[in-house]
């Protein structure tokens, strides 16, 4: 169903994985390539587009991120800028921002996906290979053998 | 050979990390410095490929977007005491180079390019012979074999240097080298050129016939190395013999090996000039040389194409007029980014580094640099570009990836 506002702005309804349902303007959602060739196929007349990889919690957030960036155009992008910088900050934890990378990399959109994934660079760019294996949950494969070789061979990233 | 989307229900659990698919490792990993990239080899088997993947290295250089100014100064005219630095433009901090090779040097080695990362160096004593390459930032180097063109059939006269990337493929990296030698009157060449190859490996000589032919009664002067500009080396020619009066600039281009002789305007005796690339086009910086003092002005004048004549001839014009002597710039030494003219000013203890911007005209100085007897400088982009092609198996790590997130 596509409903029209008085600013003769199309509406859309997304669906999350967990049946939040979220009514936003057809032009910040397009802003996601995803959506984008959902509605192109005509996925949007039939009702709401579920999104079964995002939840309602990290939906809303994409979301708030799409409506300033669509309506952005003349504004400074000095303020875009800060207003971004906050945006990572207030999900500031790895976990909340890891959603938010998984959520941008499905919705297809390039500029939240620059964003999030800068901010997971700066956060790890300090770490240990033992601290990122942890946060993201990858397996050590190396034997005790190969690992001291591949050490040894960088040892200077170490110092 | 980006994979397909994998769905995964990822739904409900928010507490646990999740595993990123390859391309968001990519992505991310991308953006980090060379450092923390070496150490991250470390993290496991998948993440040590992708690193050393050649689609990876090529993403990783496309996000390095503020190069560095790498200095080579010598203290002393025979050079023996010597250093490499980066200067920061934008945070003004200078930090020195170590230089891992010291063990290969007679003498003081001279930089023969500087491109993505790799830098090529020749240290050898004369006539240019031995080079390496040397990636600063991944702290890795490697010494070439030995050039084919030698003395044995007829003592060299001049050799000048020239490296950048070919654009006509996706990974390599060229060294040029051309000989001139001392002429008889016989059939031996006087005009010689070689290319090695970074991503074959070994030294190859470009037909003589065609050398000579579009070389003609040209030569390049002793030690100069080539500018990169548009996929081409250019360096500074003159007629050799009775017409020696008239400048040339003499250019390789990187993809098809193809040498052109390109005539300059006729300038002053008083005039020094330098060629650069400025802007996307081949230019030429004209100054007063140091004997011409009433000359205080620095011209740039950049090739164009001419279309009122069909689009094939070329011409030389005026694009910018400096004036040094009220800007208190000095001579060019090289070219930042394409767009800021390094130059230096004064001589032993007082002498500067500036940066001046001919767009904007806005100028940032750098003082005491040393009663250093010469400097040279290059555009630098941290890399992770090997100093040798290696035959990696993408498509088995791609596979490799894969696998470990499921």
């Amino acid at each position: 169903m596509s409903i029209t506002t008085e600013n003769n702005e199309k509406m859309i309804t997304l669906m999350s994985s967990d049946g939040e349902e979220f009514v936003v303007e057809e032009a910040v959602a397009a802003q996601s390539q995803t959506i984008k060739h959902l509605i192109e196929d005509g996925c949007s007349t039939e009702g709401s587009i579920p999104l079964p990889n995002v939840t309602g919690r990290v939906l809303s957030e994409v979301i708030q991120y799409c409506k300033k960036h669509s309506s952005s155009d003349d504004k400074e992008e000095k303020e875009l800028e800060a207003w971004d910088a906050e945006f990572v900050k207030a999900a500031d934890d790895h976990v909340a921002l890891t959603d938010l990378m998984m959520a941008a990399n499905f919705l297809d959109i390039k500029g939240l996906l620059d964003l999030v994934a800068q901010t997971l660079a700066n956060m790890i760019t300090g770490k240990s290979p033992e601290e990122v294996r942890r946060m993201w949950n990858i397996k050590n494969d190396f034997t005790p053998e190969e690992a001291e070789k591949v050490r040894k061979e960088n040892q200077w990233a170490f110092e | 050979m980006r994979s397909k989307r994998k769905s995964r229900d990822n739904s409900s659990s928010t507490m646990a990390p999740q595993k990123f698919p390859h391309d968001t490792i990519a992505d991310i990993l991308s953006r980090l410095p060379v450092k923390t990239l070496t150490r991250f080899k470390s993290v496991s088997k998948p993440f040590s490929s992708l690193i050393k993947a050649p689609l990876f290295v090529s993403s990783h250089l496309r996000r390095a977007t503020s190069p560095l100014l790498l200095r080579r100064c010598c203290h002393n005219v025979t050079g023996p005491s010597f250093s490499f630095s980066f200067l920061d433009v934008d945070t003004r901090q200078l930090t020195p180079v170590e230089i891992p090779f010291t063990g290969y040097l007679i003498r003081y080695p001279k930089i023969v390019g500087s491109c993505n990362g790799l830098l090529c160096v020749d240290v050898s004593p004369c006539y240019a012979t031995g080079f390496l390459f040397w990636n600063i930032a991944t702290q890795e180097f490697r010494s070439l074999p030995k050039p084919e063109l030698s003395n044995q059939n007829r003592p060299i006269w001049m050799v000048a240097t020239g490296f950048g990337s070919n654009p006509g493929a996706d990974h390599d990296y060229k060294l040029v080298r051309i000989v001139s030698y001392c002429s008889k009157a016989d059939n031996f060449p006087a005009v010689r050129a070689e290319v090695f190859s970074w991503s074959t490996g070994s030294w190859r000589v470009i037909d003589d016939e065609t050398v000579g032919e579009r070389m003609g009664s040209c030569v390049i002067s002793e030690g100069q190395k080539g500018v990169v500009v548009n996929g081409a080396l250019h360096w500074l020619g003159s007629a050799a013999g009775k017409r020696a009066d008239h400048a040339y600039v003499v250019s390789f281009d990187l993809g098809t090996e193809e040498i052109e002789v390109i005539k300059t305007p006729n300038f002053t005796a008083a005039a020094a000039m330098k060629v650069i690339g400025f802007k996307g086009s081949l230019a030429l910086a004209v100054y007063p040389n140091g004997l011409a003092r009433q000359m205080d002005k620095l011209e740039l004048w950049v090739l164009e194409e001419d279309y009122a004549f069909g689009g094939d001839k070329r011409n030389w014009a005026v694009s910018r007029t400096i004036n040094t002597h009220s800007n208190g710039l000095g001579y060019p030494v090289g070219v930042l980014n394409e767009s800021t003219l390094v130059m230096r000013k004064g001589e032993g203890h007082y002498s500067q580094l500036l940066c001046f911007n001919p767009t904007e005209e806005s100028c940032k100085r750098f003082h005491a640099i040393g009663p250093d007897s010469s400097c040279e400088v290059y555009s630098y982009v941290e890399s992770l570009v090997p100093v040798e092609a290696g035959g990696e198996h993408e498509v088995l790590e791609q596979q490799q990836l894969e696998e470990e997130e499921d």
